[in-house]
Formats: structure tokens, sequence, C-alpha cells
């Protein structure tokens, strides 16, 4: 069954259609052999016990499942994640075939049930943490465009182990970013009526999804002037320069620059030269872009301009190991995979399937928690934790059709390419005041949760848990209910099954505390025929609990 | 939202009331609180503070528009088709009289009104500066900058903070928040928010609690007063008890603490009170974020409160695009949800206790990039109240020439005033005495007016 949501060989992008640039081919349905691990410092390729196991799949799945963690255990981490890579890639634009009325519920579901059953989970992994960098949002005027915002996604996940310079051309041109960063129609000056070029795209292609704000070492710290205040990496000079780059782009079928009616959101924009500034412009690092070009010239020197900056790297990799790995890595790890993704062993610069390889070999992403245990690892994203759930106790009847949960960002504070605004749901240097900002410390994830948002979270969690499973009947209809057969057979050892769900839901990290509350709390369903009562205390206590909370 | 049947929203004020002692007798800490402390009570002195945080850079140059002809031609020079129409602007009168003409945006309404009934003032051209810039201090790069000018989070956290140049550690709300929760029985209430974290509350070991507009949440299955919940509740109290070592488990595990408690206490509190019947507009998140603050206001005997900050915000103030569709829309959302906050506190007796104030990222550019505007840097924000010495404009006009004295880089307008100078006029009505305002908005001392005289 799951056969069917995979793609065959190339046909992921079956509505790229005739325009793609040269660099927007599809990936290759078996991805070519990886580099063995390239980075330096690298934890040694040794078999992973279960605890790692579970630990390496809260890294790079939507969460562990028991038959993946017996598979991988006696196995080494780089077995895995070569696996992994090797995927095809699953597309949300193919589950949106049966597009209906309520297309955003459509949209949604097919999201949610590719991130719990796909088999290529590194890859969907990759994919959200990169739709967290390279932001667009439903929320404004795509709202409606449910198509075009899979597309978008499917782009991201096609280019999760490709290659940064080709993925920011296809964000450039996206017609989903264009009109998001109103790049689309953005013109040339014209002095008489005061008119500047739009600088919306160009200010935030260079904040947020190349080079960032302060100019930094390669191991992501930053350098300061005598202030301590970190040193800019450009000016709005820079700023209004790239913009007038990126003039005289519009959708691929308009018929009209100023006010088209036709709308493609598929195709990647077109130039129209007319509307092209075609005046010499000055980038980063003092590199002038000759006059007289045609907009895709131009566009190329600039999009070469951004990606050979020596921020990139730092900027880029740092994100990437905040939303897998740690909220804090230190400055070694940053550098050793920034050299990776600067030239990988092929020679290569921003090759992702190197830098993410990388993030994960490197021995602090495998040995960080027993070096640094308070500080390492991060708060899970709520999305997360909902899916951990889901793929902790599969539903055993197969791919559930209909997870019925849409408006998760009333609950949840996040949806697949929702945020509400180009910042993201959180932003990379958010500090939760007290103890994590007084060490100094940053925890990009609190930035969404707060006591209401915490309220929602718990209780949907509670109600996935406690009122959705298999033994006992929701008022829900077609919500899924997990399965917890399994636990059911084990109820009548206690010890052992608390050693099964420490296992599973936390990679056998739970405090004796933590296992003396569950156990008590299981005692106090003692009428007959609580068993799967007790089952499912244990598990929402377990999975709301401070411990759970946390990635390590 | 699809399980209310599953989540109970306590709707603020439309329960019946039962009387007040009621519902404090129901909790022995309030109950304690009250009998120790009767300067709690309602007639105690108060005063509060609500940020309305306008999302993304608001472009006050649509907003309040000189109108003698030549200054308005220079402006519709610099605007072109975004200039605002005199047949869209309301004519203001200022008290003291020397900005020459002013027109104030028609789709501002019933904010206009505000101001002639001098409730409302304006503050023209502020925006962030470490010390007085001119346009040639600017260009010479001769003064020191605030970090990151025209970048929306940097300018949105400068705002916030007012801690120099740079990024600092807490916000001038939290500051403040420090210094004035000694004041009252429960220092979790000083800074409350309706949209999440911010910068402006946080930091100095303060941190916002977070409300919903639609009201206090509650925790689903977890109530310790129903016999079947009442062991997994207890339990899910005592395992956020116990003790983290690791520094993300336990903060986790400050959040949801506060959020028991206040569910627990508060939540009781609130669904006692009289509902405030003043009509709240519909399909307005920021009004019914300052409803639910006028629901606290009108707590804030039971709560013991008497010094509070609150933090609302309204989105989609920066107009890349579609300016003259968008512009207008929101103007009036803003208005309708101000003047609906203004009524509602006049309800409930509370106008000359309240400041409500706007702060945004940055106004916008004076030109044009086809259908918008891009991000600037001074801007005319406001401030409203029964304390407020309203009717009036505070600071100076800038010229709106491209070209001009007050223009740098196409047309971004240097500010005049510095919002330290705004946040320290706030705090000082809010009662900090001179040498705390000094601490709590270090570049204050930069300027030569640490008071701009827009409250009495």
């Amino acid at each position: 069954m799951l056969t069917l949501l995979l793609i065959g060989c190339g046909g992921g992008d079956g509505k790229s259609g005739n325009n793609s640039t040269s660099n927007a081919a599809p990936a290759p349905a078996i991805a070519p052999a990886l580099p063995a691990t390239e980075v330096n410092n690298a934890a040694p390729d040794t078999p992973l016990s279960r605890t790692a196991a579970h630990r390496i799949l809260e890294q790079t799945t939507f969460g562990a499942r028991l038959k993946d963690v017996n598979a991988i255990s006696g196995t080494g981490p780089e077995s895995w994640i070569d696996a992994q890579m090797a995927m095809p890639a699953t597309f949300l634009s193919d589950g949106l075939n049966k597009a209906k009325n309520d297309r955003w519920n459509e949209y949604i579901n097919v999201w949610w049930r590719h991130a719990v059953y796909a088999d290529d989970q590194l890859r969907q992994r990759v994919a959200f943490a990169l739709s967290e960098i390279f932001v667009v949002s439903a929320q404004g005027a795509l709202g409606a465009e449910q198509p075009a915002l899979a597309h978008y996604y499917d782009m991201l996940l096609r280019h999760s182990f490709g290659n940064y310079r080709e993925l920011i051309e296809e964000i450039t041109l996206s017609p989903v970013m264009g009109e998001y960063l109103s790049m689309k129609g953005n013109h040339k000056p014209d002095p008489e009526q005061n008119l500047r070029p739009d600088e919306n795209y160009a200010r935030e292609l260079l904040q947020l999804f190349s080079i960032g704000l302060s100019m930094l070492n390669d191991d992501g710290t930053t350098q300061n002037d005598a202030d301590g205040v970190p040193l800019p990496t450009y000016n709005q000079d820079h700023v209004e320069a790239f913009a007038h780059v990126f003039t005289g782009w519009h959708f691929a079928n308009a018929e009209d620059f100023r006010w088209p009616e036709n709308k493609d959101f598929i195709n990647p924009m077109v130039a129209w030269p007319e509307f092209h500034d075609t005046g010499e412009k000055t980038l980063l690092n003092g590199f002038v872009v000759p006059a007289g070009q045609s907009a895709q010239e131009d566009l190329t020197n600039a999009l070469d301009n951004i990606a050979n900056h020596q921020n990139v790297g730092p900027f880029i990799v740092k994100q990437l190991i905040t939303k897998l790995v740690t909220s804090n890595p230190s400055s070694e790890y940053v550098r050793d995979v920034v050299q990776v993704f600067n030239k990988n062993s092929d020679g290569e610069r921003g090759n992702f399937g190197s830098t993410v390889k990388a993030i994960l070999m490197h021995k602090e992403a495998r040995q960080g928690h027993l070096n640094n245990p308070d500080t390492f690892g991060k708060i899970k994203e709520p999305l997360l934790r909902v899916t951990q759930l889901w793929r902790a106790f599969e539903p055993n009847d197969g791919i559930h059709p209909d997870f019925n949960y849409a408006w998760v960002n009333d609950e949840l504070q996040q949806a697949p390419l929702a945020s509400p605004s180009v910042f993201n749901f959180f932003t990379p240097d958010f500090s939760q005041p007290g103890r994590i900002r007084d060490s100094g410390l940053v925890s990009p994830e609190f930035e969404i949760l707060d006591e209401s948002s915490m309220i929602s979270m718990t209780s949907r969690l509670l109600a996935n848990s406690l009122w959705s499973h298999n033994y006992k009947v929701t008022g829900d209809g077609n919500r899924i209910a997990i399965n917890i057969d399994r636990e059911m057979d084990m109820e009548h050892d206690r010890e052992a099954l608390l050693d099964h769900l420490d296992l599973l839901l936390l990679g056998g990290r739970m405090s004796a505390e933590l296992r003396q509350e569950v156990s008590n709390l299981m005692d106090t369903r003692d009428y007959n025929n609580a068993e799967s009562q007790r089952v499912a205390e244990a598990i929402f206590l377990i999975i709301s609990s401070p411990e759970a909370a946390i990635q390590l | 939202m699809n399980n209310n049947q599953r989540r109970r929203f306590l709707k603020l004020g439309a329960k019946t009331m039962t009387g007040a002692g009621l519902a404090l007798g129901a909790n022995p800490l309030l109950t304690l609180a009250q009998a120790a402390d009767s300067s709690f009570a309602d007639g105690a002195d108060y005063r509060a503070l609500v940020c309305v945080y306008l999302e993304g850079g608001s472009d006050g140059f649509s907003l309040l528009v000189p109108t003698d002809s030549a200054e308005y031609n220079e402006y519709t020079r610099s605007r072109q088709q975004l200039a605002v129409g005199q047949d869209q602007l309301m004519n203001l009168s200022a008290l003291s009289g020397n900005h020459g003409s002013l027109g104030f945006s028609k789709h501002a309404e019933p904010l206009y009104h505000l101001y002639q009934e001098q409730r409302m003032a304006l503050l023209a051209n502020v925006g962030n500066l470490i010390v007085p810039t001119s346009r040639g201090q600017y260009e010479d790069k001769s003064v020191p900058l605030p970090a990151q000018l025209f970048s929306h989070s940097d300018q949105e956290i400068q705002w916030q903070q007012l801690q120099g140049r740079g990024r600092g550690e807490h916000g001038w709300g939290a500051a403040a928040a420090e210094h004035l929760s000694s004041y009252q029985q429960r220092d979790y209430l000083t800074s409350v928010t309706l949209d999440g974290s911010n910068y402006w509350q946080s930091g100095s070991g303060q941190r916002p609690f977070a409300m919903k507009e639609t009201g206090l949440l509650e925790f689903a299955g977890l109530d310790k007063t129903n016999e079947w919940e009442q062991p997994r509740a207890e339990a899910f109290s005592r395992v956020m008890q116990m003790h983290q070592s690791n520094v993300f488990s336990s903060a986790y595990a400050d959040v949801q603490n506060r959020a028991i408690r206040i569910t627990e206490e508060l939540g009781q509190v609130l669904e006692g009170k009289q509902p405030i019947i003043t009509k709240q507009p519909e399909q307005n998140s920021l009004a019914a974020q300052l409803g639910m603050v006028a629901q606290l206001i009108a707590a804030r005997g039971q709560l013991g409160m008497r010094r509070q900050i609150f933090y609302v915000r309204m989105k989609g103030f920066d107009v890349h695009d579609h300016q003259n569709k968008t512009q207008p829309w929101l103007f009036q959302e803003l208005a309708s949800a101000l003047s609906y906050f203004q009524a509602t506190l006049d309800e409930i007796g509370e106008s000359d206790n309240v400041t409500t104030f706007t702060a945004s990222d940055f106004g916008r550019s004076l030109t044009g990039n086809g259908d918008g505007t891009d991000h600037g840097w001074g801007n005319h924000l406001m401030v409203m109240g029964g304390a407020v010495k309203g009717g009036d404009v505070y600071g100076t006009m800038p010229q709106m020439g491209v070209d001009g004295p007050d223009a740098i880089q196409n047309g971004r307008v240097v500010p005049t005033l510095a919002s330290t100078q705004y946040a320290a006029t706030l705090l000082r009505w809010m009662g900090l005495p001179d040498d705390q305002l000094h601490q709590v908005l270090p570049t204050l001392a930069n300027f030569r007016q640490s008071d701009l005289g827009f409250l009495s």
C-alpha cells in the first residue's frame, strides 16, 4: 500500500511543466552514493544500542517506531543515513490529486499522512526544516493556493539532499515566493513617479535565506565591533542594489506585467526585459554587476554573489543543526560541518546531502547529550510531538486515510507552510527568559510555547492518547486512533510495559520519579477491564512530561 | 475549532454573576490576600500601560498628513499615487499650534473623535535613535545608530528593548515590571500578553503571562475537581514539579506550572465578573485582544493588581504591495478596536488609569515601489487615555521631500523624537522615579527632553 505514495523514477514533479529552468530537474529516484562520512570529529560508526537507535530516530524522523529501533540497533548510524538518503522522495503534490472543495483539509491531511507514514523520513524531516528557513506561508494571499504550496514544498523535498545554489535559484523564481515576498511584478525605477524597485524579496533573501544580518565566522560565532554589536553583513545600499537586480519577473502565463489576470503558481516566473533595470549594481563584497545585462544574467550573478559569501555556510548549517539536533551547538561542531558545506569530498559547495550527513555523524550529534546533559538538545516542535505519538503507536489497519485535523495552527501554533510571517513560527535566536537566557543559550521553539499554547498542545496530546485509542470509541469519526494492542499484551507485566514505554517514548531516559508516578497513576484505575485505561493513562503522563518535551 | 466539546473556554463574563464573595470564597489564597490588605480593593490606585504593537512597520505617513498647500504638494510629489487625497483627510486642530494645518485619515475616524475630545494625542516622527541624529550625521556615519536599521526583526526588538545599539537582555517593559511587581499580590500578572512571547515584556527575570483573545484556556481532562480526572490531574501536576536538570525541560515545566496555577486561580475570579456590555467589533482580532485586557482590568481589585502592562498586536502593516487597497482597511480595523477599548474603559470606570500607546517596527518609505512602500524609520504614533493631554501633536512634523533635510536612502525619514523619550514619558506616568527610568532606558540621558509632556 505504501508504494502508492511513493514516486517512480523522476515522476514526482509532474506539474513542473515545460518551463523549468535547468536547475529544476527532478531528483533521480535513487540518489547517487553519498561520500562516506567526511566530517572532522565524526563519531565512530559503531553499532547502535537500542537507546542510541531511538535517539538518532528522534533526530532524523517524525517519530521513532519500535520496528525501526529494532531494525537499526546493531548497525552503525551511517548505514541508516545512507539508506534513508537513497529512498525515493514522497511528494506532497501527489497526494493532492483528488482535489475537493475542502482543499486546506486535504493539503494538511496529505502532509500528516506523509509525516507519519512515508518511508523517506529523513528527507521529509529535512524538507520540513528547510520550509522553516525558506519560508512562504498560506497565511495571506496564498491561503487558497494549496496545489502551489504543495509544489513549493515538493521543491524543498527534491533539494533536501541537493545543492544550495540550485535551491535558491528555484526559490527566487518560484511564483509562490514571487507572490509571498512581492518580487513578482517588481519593475525598474520610474523616477518621474518616484518609484523604486520593491525591496521585500531582496532584503529577506539576504537576511533570512542566505547570509543573515551579521558577519559570521565559520564556527557560527558573530564578528562584533568594539561595542560588542555584531558587524552587519550588508547595508541599505546593498538591499537597494539587489532590489534592482530582481526586477522584470512575472508569472509564466502573465498577459500583462502590471495587472495580469493569469496566475501560474506552478511554473517558474519568466523575465520581461522591458521591466528589468539594466543599470550597474554593486553587490556584496564590492562585486559589480555590469550594466546592460538581461534579467537572467543579473539574477545568476547576484545569486552567485550571495551563494559564495562566507556567511552562507555558518548561517545555513547552524540553523539545520538547531532544527535536527540541538539548539546550542558548540563552535567546533558548527565549524566542522561548515567545512563540509563549503566543500565536500567531491569539491562541491553547498551540498545538503553531505551537510546533513555531517550534522548527524558528528560526534556532538551522537554523544553531546552525554557530555552536556543539562544544556544539550532542544525543545521539540509541537507538530513533532503529535507525529511522534502517531508513529509510536501506528494504527494497525494500514495507512490511515484521514487525520481530520486541519486547523492545527490554532492548537499547535504550527502548520506546514503556514507561519505568521517570513520570520517562521519562531526565530533562531529566541531565548526563553529565566535559566535559558541567563545561561546565554537560545531556545527557538520556546517562542511559540506560552501558557495558552501549552494548554492547547497538552490538551491535544491528551485527546490523541486517552481519548483516541483503539480500545475506545471516540466521538471524532475519522480521526486517527493510536493502536495499543502491543501494550495491552504487556499490561500484565507492569515493569516490562514501563521498560517498553520508556524506550519507545523517551529512548530509555525516563527518570525514576516519573516512572513511579506513571505506575501510581495506573494503580488508580483498578476496576475490571481497566487495562486499556491504564495503558492510555501511562502513555499520556509520559508524553506530556517535561522529559518528553525535549529531544536530547 | 472542532473540539469544543472537549475543551472548555472560560467565556469570561458570560456566566451569571453569583457574587464575588462566592467566587473568592472558593479560593482560600485570594480570600487571604483580600483580607490581608484592603488597599487592593477596587478603589486603590491603579495604572496600566497597554502596548498596541503594529506588526510590520505601520505607515504613519498615511495617517497624519500636512495639509498646508506647500507641504501637501511636497508630500504628494514624494508619495505620488500613494498620497492620501485631501478628500480622505479630516482637519485636525493641534493645541500647541505650531505644526501648520494637518489632516487625519478618515479611515481612522473614530480616533479622530477621540483626538478632538482631547483623549488622544499624536507623536510626530518617532523612531529608534541612540542619540539625536540628523541626515548629515547619518550619511557621515558620525553618530551611533541602532544596529540593523530597516530590518523588521531587529527594529521590532530594538523598539521593545531600547537597551542601546544592539540586542539587550531585556525589554523596557520587563525592566519596568521588575520595579512594579512589588506593588502587588500576583507578580505573574504584572505583564500580560495577548499575543504570546514578545521582547518588550521579557527578561530581567520577567516573562509575560500569555492569554488568548478568546479567554483563558483550560487543560482538557485535567480538572482536579472532577472525581475521575483528579488522580490524573494531580499526577500531571506532580510531574511538573519534579526537579529537571536539563534547562529545556526545566523551562518547559516552569511554563506548565504557571499555566496550571493560573487556570486554577484566575479562572475562578474572572468567571464571576460582570460582563462588559460595550459592543465588541466583530471579526477584529485586535478588538478581541483588547476586550480581554478590559476584562482583566475590571478584575484588578479582586486580583490585587495595582500596576500592569499589557501587550496586544495587530498584523498586516508591512504593505509592500496593494497599499492603496490595504491601508484604509488596516486603519479602520485599528481605529475600531482602539475606540472600542476606550469605550470599555469608560464603562468600567478605568479611563484615567489606563494609557494605551502604539508602537511599530518603523515607519515606511516616502517613495513607492509600484503599489506599496518599503521599510523606513521615523513614524507617527498615537497615545490614548484619560490621562493623555490629547488633541495635540507632540514633536515636529518632518519635511516630506525625498531629497529634503529629513530624508535619507531614497525617502526614508530620520526620526526627530526617540522611542526612548516616548517610553520614558509613559514609564514616568506609571510611577517610575528618575533614577529607575535611567536604569531602564540607558540611552535616555542622550536626549534633552526625558518627558514629552503628553501625560498628566
